[in-house]
């Protein structure tokens, strides 16, 4: 693991934390990834179709209550994505507080 | 990326994981029950007989079936018990007691043990599955808070 890993599809903040949060659970639907995140429908909708795009997230749909639900989850190539862009953001991380002891 | 971007996304994963925590942290003590409740029909059925154990098999698959519906329901999300993380030894660790009382109810089964001692036996599963999942619980919570 190095900091190349740092991956373009998880850059974004929401889709990083789309990742987080799949990456803790078998799935989750729609409007919990939106309440967690924070963001509207449309550009949850846009963060989704990117990491579906990229082979990360699976999306089906539900029935309840009457109506479709949208429920994401990781793909294992999602999971591994994940895992690995972690692993070069605590490394960066690492190196930025390495850097600011240094400088003190 | 600079190491400060990388600072600010992990904070922003643990905001995340927060959210996620304050939302299937806490479990209702009736959740826990369920689960118990299950057990100890699994447990009790086999120690009494093969065919109270086929007869209990449906409906312990219909109560699966509904409780994991109700989690999806209920958080949004489902948590399924086998995930990698700090929970999964827990998960291992009740299952290698359930084999245990598996093996303890046929024991029972095939030696002609009181009923009093076949309900004591399902007593037991349902206690452990209980405080195997207030523990799974709070293990969760802490893997998600960092606390």
């Amino acid at each position: 693991m190095d900091i190349s890993d740092i991956d373009i599809a998880l850059h974004a903040p929401a889709r990083l934390q789309i990742a987080a949060v799949l990456a803790r659970v078998s799935d989750a639907e729609f409007a919990t990834l939106k309440d967690i995140t924070g963001v509207a429908d449309s550009v949850l909708s846009k963060h989704l179709a990117a990491l579906v795009d990229a082979g990360y997230v699976k999306l089906r749909k539900a029935a309840r209550d009457g109506r479709q639900r949208t429920w994401a989850s990781l793909t294992a190539k999602g999971r591994k994505a994940f895992a690995a862009h972690m692993a070069a953001l605590k490394k960066l991380a690492a190196i930025a507080e390495e850097a600011a002891i240094a400088a003190e | 990326m600079q190491p400060s971007e990388a600072r600010e996304a992990l904070d922003s994963i643990q905001a995340a994981d927060t959210k996620l925590a304050a939302r299937i942290g806490n479990c209702p003590p009736w959740r826990h029950a369920v689960l118990g409740g299950i057990f100890a029909l699994l447990i009790g059925s086999i120690a009494v007989s093969s065919t109270v154990q086929m007869l209990s098999l449906p409906v312990v698959l219909l109560a699966v079936f509904l409780t994991v519906r109700s989690d999806r329901k209920r958080y949004g999300v489902f948590v399924n018990g086998y995930r990698r993380g700090a929970t999964r030894p827990v998960t291992f660790a009740l299952v290698a007691v359930m084999i245990a009382l598996v093996l303890a109810a046929m024991h029972m089964r095939n030696n002609g043990f009181t009923d009093a001692s076949k309900v004591g036996l399902a007593v037991v599963a349902f206690t452990l599955a209980v405080m195997f999942s207030v523990t799974w619980h709070r293990v969760l919570r802490r893997e998600l808070t960092g606390a």
